[in-house]
């Protein structure tokens, strides 16, 4: 049996975080994920990285905390960072007083921000509607979820620690009172493996109910979903909010090549099976296209849901998704239920991931008689070089290479100077080149892709318009060619892999995504069949 | 002002099979359309129709062939065709080299892919393939000339058009990957310019059954059919406008009279007795019952467009609307 | 670029565009258009450094605008990006002088003899070659004596036109410009020679957007009481015509008034060819006459069909066909570039070979870069349709 100190449950930026902070304060653990990293609700949200501003009117603690991690997060991880800054947008029929009572409480906690007229504003960010009132700016940034993960991962790999994907958790280990370790389905080849522990740390996100359960434990976890859409290319240059008490659809957030609108906030029972309806869709863009007009005719690629797990005390039981607090709740299972050696985070949002790991790693490190500090807020997730070597490949591929893998990419580009071919853009709505795709699949990368969906969440391939419709093709081909599949298994990967997207892609019914989806469809005919039969059994 | 007959929107096989149904009675016939229709975005083989096609995809195989792109219906009226994925999917018609390519052939196949072209993996299609009837085998070959990063089908096609040599030196690379088989099977890249007597030269060059697969878009076999077909309307007489779509229809108050084409400067009016819309339930042109306007029906199914093509053709023809 | 010009959005990545560009098919690391236009307006949207020298080798011709079936301005977007585009320093003199052909006809006519005399030495031609990076083996084009001046059609009660010639026609060929005067009145126009400026075409075409826009600023001004709403524009120069009707609006810098002129210039501009088809022109050939016609891409971006094609081919006698093969590598001052010489001849090669096989008495088109390509490349005897109309009906 395999043996560490702690065991991280939960791929997500939370858990990535305990991971990185563990390993940095000396302790071994292992992180397991079910499916990839950020699969859940790190994975499926706007990548928004607040500067406190949306929760300064409600809850000026929570604001400050947002606004210190901001400045931590844009130190410690500027290559997952794009600081293009935001904008609060006074529209026209917004209530006015809440624009004097934002800039008041952003006073109280040292916000910076500016207030631009109308025309400013505008001059700033074209696609604004005309008839908008103003505007504040505000340091909010977006932030690459996936980018952060793995950085995160990475990080703690280099100094040791191990992590396991698609490793799902079924059973916890009891000895006693205590939990002892777990036990692990690899969901890709069916084996059954166990881990023996000290500490177990259920980071589970919406499935933290579920680890939580094999404990005998109820862990009070709300779902409320969040739906997303991804719009075909950049409508600003900064993140545009609603200058209003936070509602659906009022936060645009630019993100690399594409921008992202939402969201909308429902209660669902669970994070699995969530599906996303056209009046969903509509509802988003009527509300967004308040504020950038453009929207109402923008190319829709997609559109996708989260949850976010909310801690629902009992006390907040009868109140919305909106009213219950955005904030962390650390569950000693020990104090609270008399199971030992296992702790639950639930709750908290991405700005914070890194925050929350502190406390549970806190929390932790106190229990195991680790008495380090904790230094993620000082130490940079990767050393960071300014590049300026010229290289063979066309500028816009260098430049976008090096956004994408910051200093890792000079590797890459000097492998592209001496193998011209691995210069093929691969994908080319999102400019991957073959260099990345083959060390995105290469074992001998510790945090290398096991499916074709893997790839884009380390690359952004099929991220773009033809989602993956040819660049997926040509990835499952390379993995081939790399022996990572048999042709039959690869064919299966590219199988499952179109449905995902096609699924994305099938709540946006008109417009120019779904004719795109529909040479999609011409091109695999027998995957459209068998898609098709299947949702006839439905 | 020009006028004509019929003005027929659309380049996709409804508009082309429409504007030839109309053409062949001698009436004067203009077509307009913006790029290639849809069918050039396909790999280029024609459906199982759903509807009563019969008639309509027999005037379509004898107007192929005299266009220079002939069909095959294979064996039983029917073929088995690999796609990209090497799933096979059941078809009615193909361009001859792709029907070529039916799973059902007892031949002893050499799947030959091409250095470079990473949108081709032979040894996947025949991994694929296999476990079937026939043997398939997977070879490579290298280009005689260097094609750039990564190779695509469209620059191949290119080459083996403007270049003759080039077309040599393939063939011969191709006996040699196929000799000792039967059947070669490569990609669709032969060409978009060429006809199917220029294919079958090249074949016989090579010395073997030599088959066409599925590519991703752009697929040279269905841009050259599009090609072949819109060269040959042109030659019986057919006005072709291709690249700018119509914006709207032009009325005289009671009837359409034509339409209006996105062309710089003052938009061209093409004037008709009867308008013939076979754009698609994507164009950003709507139409609406009038009278002057034939609607044909919108399909996905390629064997359906080209029946809907020859219905809306004679619907134009007898004056109804 | 606002959203309002959303063409953007509608790319369905089919690459169409790339099977369709000239440039593509002839320089295997040419990235094609649907990288250098939609793909990369993405990322320049987003803001990263987007820019790349293969701009530079965009032809301008609008073959993927054409092959596009969803109407994607991909090579709006080209341009636009090639005005952003910084070159070396020996380049961006040279597309100086490019961007301004009118200049250099001014210049050149002042002292034709000059001009020609040295531009025809090989000891020049290599000099230029080495300080200005053009083509020696380049034929330039011969500046006439006296370039075509303005005129003005005086008490006609015929129909009145204006004809504008266009830099080519002006310094270059200004007897064609007077054998279109002739022709007009012979088919009953009443004609206004206006010389304005340079169409801008040449400056958009060699990355220069200040120059460009400034040209159709200048021939809005110039135009402007010259033409009523009614008042044809009439070009004989397929560039000069797609430019007139495409992109002075662009230029008018918000400007209303600008606007308005630009947009009667759009709308009433005419090709030669499209004016002279609606007229009847009874006439027929004394002698057999095999002509090989190829439309120049700016007649095929147009979208006004084959005029010339239709005219030529109702005169008995003549036996006219269209080549039909594809661009002829010229494209204005892209064929005397020292980079791009080459790469311009074997994206001809098609035209060439077909021009050879076709055995033709003459070969027509109407756009001045391409005959002089065409002569350079084959050496055969090229005109416009309009001089070989007039010696029809001189005959």
């Amino acid at each position: 049996m395999e043996r560490t100190q702690v065991v991280v449950i939960g791929g997500g930026a939370t858990g990535a975080g305990i991971l990185w902070d563990l390993t940095l304060r000396g302790m071994d653990a292992i992180l397991l994920e079910q499916g990839d990293v950020a699969n859940g609700a790190t994975g499926r949200c706007h990548g928004l990285l607040h500067s406190g501003a949306r929760y300064v009117v409600k809850d000026q603690h929570a604001a400050a905390e947002c606004l210190a991690e901001n400045r931590i997060l844009k130190h410690i991880a500027p290559h997952a960072i794009e600081d293009g800054g935001g904008m609060f947008v006074e529209c026209t029929g917004d209530d006015p007083s809440f624009s004097a009572a934002w800039q008041k409480a952003a006073e109280a906690i040292a916000l910076p921000h500016t207030h631009l007229n109308a025309g400013e504003a505008r001059a700033l960010e074209p696609e604004l509607a005309s008839a908008i009132r103003g505007a504040f700016t505000t340091p909010d940034a977006h932030v690459d979820v996936f980018r952060l993960v793995l950085a995160n991962l990475e990080a703690a790999v280099n100094r040791g620690a191990r992590y396991h994907t698609y490793a799902k958790v079924v059973a916890l280990l009891r000895s006693g009172d205590r939990v002892a370790g777990v036990r692990c389905l690899d969901t890709r080849t069916g084996e059954v493996y166990e881990i023996g522990c000290e500490m177990v740390i259920n980071a589970g996100g919406g499935w933290a109910q579920n680890v939580a359960a094999m404990a005998r434990i109820d862990v009070p976890v709300r779902c409320d979903k969040g739906t997303l859409l991804v719009l075909h290319h950049r409508l600003s240059q900064r993140v545009l909010h609603r200058c209003r008490m936070p509602g659906d659809a009022d936060i645009l957030v630019p993100a690399g090549p594409v921008c992202i609108l939402g969201t909308s906030s429902m209660t669902v029972p669970g994070p699995d099976g969530l599906s996303i309806s056209q009046d969903e869709i509509n509802a988003l863009i009527a509300t967004g296209s308040e504020m950038v007009p453009a929207l109402r005719e923008a190319r829709i690629l997609r559109a996708f849901c989260g949850v976010r797990p909310l801690y629902q005390s009992r006390a907040t039981a009868s109140r919305g998704g909106r009213e219950i607090s955005r904030g962390y709740h650390l569950i000693d299972h020990a104090r609270e239920d008399g199971v030992h050696g296992f702790v639950s985070i639930i709750g908290g949002k991405l700005t914070t991931y890194r925050l929350m790991a502190q406390a549970v790693t806190d929390h932790v490190a106190r229990t195991l008689g680790n008495s380090a500090a904790c230094t993620t807020d000082t130490t940079p997730l990767r050393a960071t070089a300014a590049d300026t070597a010229r290289h063979a490949l066309d500028a816009p591929l260098v430049a976008k290479m090096r956004t994408r893998l910051g200093t890792q990419a000079e590797q890459l580009l000097q492998r592209i100077d001496q193998r011209p071919e691995l210069g093929e853009v691969v994908c080319e709505c999102e400019l991957v080149t073959r260099a990345e795709l083959e060390h995105t699949l290469s074992t001998e990368n510790p945090l290398h892709a096991e499916t074709i969906a893997d790839i884009g969440r380390r690359t952004r391939l099929g991220f773009g318009p033809c989602q993956g419709t040819y660049c997926g093709y040509k990835a499952m081909l390379t993995g081939y060619h790399m022996h990572r599949w048999t042709a039959d298994q690869a064919a299966h990967e590219f199988e499952q892999y179109m449905a995902e997207r096609w699924k994305g892609q099938s709540a946006v019914e008109r417009g120019k995504q779904a004719e795109q989806c529909g040479i999609s469809h011409a091109l695999y005919p027998a995957l459209r069949s068998e898609e098709e039969s299947a949702d006839a059994q439905v | 002002m020009p006028r004509c007959d019929v003005l027929v929107i659309g380049s996709g096989l409804c508009g082309l099979m429409a504007a030839r149904t109309v053409a062949q009675t001698g009436a004067r016939v203009a077509l307009v359309a913006t790029g290639a229709g849809r069918y050039a975005q396909s790999p280029g083989w024609i459906h199982k129709p759903t509807t009563d096609a019969a008639q309509a995809l027999q005037a379509f195989q004898s107007w192929s062939a005299e266009a220079g792109c002939a069909f095959a219906t294979g064996t039983e009226n029917r073929l088995l065709l690999p796609d990209i994925l090497g799933n096979t999917e059941e078809l009615c018609m193909a361009p001859l080299r792709m029907a070529l390519a039916d799973v059902r052939s007892a031949a002893d196949t050499m799947i030959v892919g091409i250095e470079g072209l990473t949108s081709f993996d032979a040894a996947f299609v025949a991994e694929r393939l296999n476990g079937r009837d026939t043997q398939y085998r997977a070879a490579r070959i290298v280009l005689p000339c260097a094609l750039g990063t990564p190779v695509t089908t469209a620059r191949i096609a290119s080459c083996f058009d403007r270049d003759a040599r080039f077309r040599a030196d393939l063939a011969r690379a191709l006996r040699k990957a196929g000799s000792g088989c039967t059947r070669v099977l490569m990609p669709g890249v032969l060409g978009i310019l060429s006809d199917h007597v220029l294919l079958n030269e090249f074949a016989s060059a090579v010395g073997v059954e030599l088959g066409e697969l599925a590519t991703h878009s752009p697929s040279a076999p269905a841009l050259r059919v599009q090609q072949r077909l819109e060269h040959s309307l042109a030659r019986s007489g057919v006005e072709m406008n291709c690249g700018y779509p119509a914006t709207e229809f032009l009325h005289d108050g009671t009837r359409v009279i034509g339409a209006r084409l996105a062309t710089p400067g003052n938009g061209r009016c093409i004037y008709a007795q009867t308008t013939l819309f076979a754009a698609g339930s994507t164009s950003r042109l709507k139409a609406s019952p009038c009278a002057g306007l034939v609607v044909a029906a919108a399909y996905d199914n390629t064997a359906d467009q080209i029946a809907a093509g020859m219905d809306a053709a004679q619907c134009a023809l007898q004056g109804e609307d | 670029m606002s959203h309002a010009d959303d063409s953007l959005d509608q790319c369905l990545k089919c690459s169409l565009c790339n099977g369709a560009c000239p440039v593509y098919a002839a320089h295997a690391e040419y990235p094609g258009p649907k990288r250098l236009g939609p793909e990369l307006e993405r990322m320049r949207r987003e803001g990263i450094d987007a820019t790349t020298p293969w701009v530079d080798y965009c032809l301008g011709c609008h073959a993927c605008d054409l092959a596009c079936p969803n109407q994607v301005q991909v090579a709006g977007m080209i341009a636009a990006a090639k005005a952003q585009t910084p070159k070396p320093l020996m380049r961006r003199m040279r597309d100086w002088w490019f961007a301004r052909p009118a200049l250099i006809g001014r210049l050149a006519t002042m002292l034709p003899a000059v001009a020609n005399f040295a531009l025809s030495r090989k000891i020049v031609r290599v000099m230029i070659e080495r300080v200005m990076a053009i083509g020696s083996a380049r034929t330039f084009p011969r500046y006439a004596r006296r370039p075509l001046e303005d005129k003005a059609a005086s008490g006609s009660t015929r129909p009145r036109v204006v004809f504008y010639p266009g830099c080519a026609i002006r310094y270059n060929q200004p007897e064609l410009g007077s054998t279109v005067v002739q022709l007009l009145e012979k088919c009953g126009f009443a004609v206004d020679v206006v010389t304005a400026a340079c169409c801008g075409l040449p400056a958009e075409a060699n990355g220069d957007r200040i120059a460009a826009d400034s040209a159709a600023r200048e021939n809005i001004t110039f135009m402007a009481d010259k033409i009523d709403d009614q008042t044809q524009i009439v070009t004989a120069c397929t560039s000069c015509g797609h430019r007139l009707k495409t992109a002075f609006g662009g230029a008018a810098n918000n400007d209303a008034t600008l606007a308005a002129v630009a947009g009667r210039i759009a709308r009433q501009t005419i090709d030669l060819g499209e004016l002279l088809n609606t007229a009847q022109i009874a006439s027929h050939s004394s002698q057999p006459l095999r002509i090989a016609y190829h439309a120049p891409c700016h007649l095929k971006a147009q979208g006004i069909g084959r005029p010339w094609l239709q005219i030529l081919r109702q005169i008995p006698g003549v036996q006219i066909e269209e080549l039909d093969a594809g661009c002829c590598g010229m494209s204005g001052t892209y064929g005397f570039k020292q980079e791009k010489y080459e790469l311009s001849l074997a994206i001809g090669r098609r035209l060439f070979e077909s021009i050879e096989q076709s055995g033709a008495d003459v070969i027509v088109t109407e756009c001045a870069t391409c005959r002089m390509q065409i002569e350079h490349a084959t050496g055969l005897r090229t005109a416009h349709p309009a001089e070989v109309l007039t010696q029809i009906l001189c005959a």
